[in-house]
């Protein structure tokens, strides 16, 4: 079964994030919402109507975009491409002019909007995909990994153009991605999916906060001979260390179960004679949580296994 | 099932639009698209002179020039359909409200004006 049990409720003018392992159930997710797939049970509503019973009336309201896939016809201009999108939701060529007009000033396509596809480099091309997927002034917008393979610049033009549609249009948007720093900056909350179930709904901050854990990371000299001293102290969760052979010095990085490891991995330092040059808090990141919360699924599955 | 005939106007003209600009956009398409047809005609008169039925070249010309024409429309519509699903874009006709049917008498009605440019 892709999915299983997903119960959820995206407001508007919210930004959504999808995160899972490949296979998790991100794209079924998303089929199934955008009237692509139908639930064999249970059921979903986008603006109040049933996928299943109603995609006629959701059609005219969502799009999608997704970074994987061409950004339309090669030889033929960005325009012309935007325009034949646009004909498939019946908008009229004044309508049509003001929005190509507007998000092309927005995603800064202007200088490109008149060179054909095959013309236009990738980041160009995606730009184009973006404006195709709110060419019909949607309510919903589905996107799939949007920012795969671009420029930092690029992606970060794309991530503030999301955020501000969201939060000045009132649109809901999805966003399914392997990327966390993208998670990080522009959802309002984030759903981290595996196995087509919904292992946690919270927004990033509250995340790092309920299942992340932060780390210590020392400058130590001599360096240690071994990690074990650490890994014996309560609270400690994880060990890794790097060596600087030039300077002498190892970076130690302690993950914590509870800050008042501290105190103890000082006293051991100094009983072993280990100078600690200089140290600090480490906060933690959504790919920790990420990590932490998808390898204890991976870890539960092999005990139900197993049993 | 009501069908919103302004939509599937659209629809159906600016997919037409889509085949006509894309066979045009490139050159080497239209030489491919003009001497393919003109050399089956040719082989296929050699043939008819070459077994004794040169009275029956003008037929075989005229066949030629039919089955370039309507292998163009429907090949081409079948190739462009196949690379539209490879790419995505089928998916972007399927959530939107446009009618699939304008989508496909819009591919084979711009193979056709394609082809008779």
């Amino acid at each position: 079964m892709a999915l299983n049990g997903v119960d959820l409720d995206v407001n508007e003018g919210e930004v959504f994030g999808l995160l899972g392992p490949n296979g998790a159930g991100k794209t079924t997710f998303i089929r199934i919402l955008s009237t692509l797939l139908l639930p064999t049970s249970g059921h979903a509503t986008i603006a109040g109507y049933d996928v299943a019973k109603e995609p006629e009336k959701i059609r005219p309201i969502i799009n999608m975009a997704s970074g994987a896939e061409r950004a339309g016809y090669e030889f033929i201009s960005a325009r012309g491409n935007l325009w034949f999108f646009s004909q498939l939701y019946g908008i009229s060529t004044e309508d049509f002019k003001q929005r190509v007009a507007s998000l092309s000033a927005q995603l800064e396509l202007e200088g490109y909007i008149d060179k054909k596809v095959f013309e236009l480099s990738t980041g160009y091309r995606q730009r184009m995909t973006i404006a195709r997927a709110f060419i019909n002034d949607p309510r919903v917008v589905f996107m799939d990994e949007p920012t795969i393979a671009l420029d930092v610049m690029t992606a970060r033009r794309i991530r503030e153009f999301l955020a501000h549609e969201a939060r000045d249009s009132k649109r809901t948007i999805f966003l399914a991605t392997h990327n966390m720093a993208e998670t990080e900056a522009i959802c309002n909350r984030v759903a981290i999916i595996d196995k087509g179930k919904i292992l946690v709904c919270e927004s990033p901050e509250n995340l790092k906060r309920n299942y992340g854990r932060p780390a210590y990371v020392m400058e130590l000299s001599p360096a240690p001979s071994s990690l074990d001293i650490f890994t014996s102290i309560p609270y400690v969760k994880g060990v890794t260390s790097t060596l600087d052979e030039e300077r002498g010095v190892a970076t130690v990085k302690v993950v914590v179960e509870e800050d008042a490891a501290l105190d103890q991995i000082t006293k051991t330092l100094a009983a072993s004679g280990i100078r600690l040059l200089s140290s600090w808090r480490q906060e933690p990141t959504l790919e920790e949580v990420f990590v932490t919360l998808v390898g204890r699924g991976f870890t539960e599955r092999e005990h139900e296994n197993a049993s | 099932m009501q069908v919103d005939f302004t939509l599937w106007y659209r629809t159906m003209y600016s997919r037409a639009w889509v085949r006509v600009r894309s066979t045009y956009g490139e050159p080497v398409w239209v030489a491919v698209n003009l001497a393919v047809p003109l050399l089956s005609s040719l082989a296929m008169a050699l043939l008819y002179q070459s077994t004794g039925l040169s009275r029956y070249t003008g037929f075989a010309i005229l066949g030629g020039v039919m089955l370039a024409f309507w292998g163009n429309v429907l090949w081409s519509m079948a190739s462009q359909f196949n690379w539209d699903k490879e790419v995505g874009i089928f998916e972007i006709y399927l959530i939107s409200p446009a009618p699939i049917s304008a989508i496909l008498v819009g591919m084979s009605l711009g193979g056709i004006l394609a082809s008779l440019r």
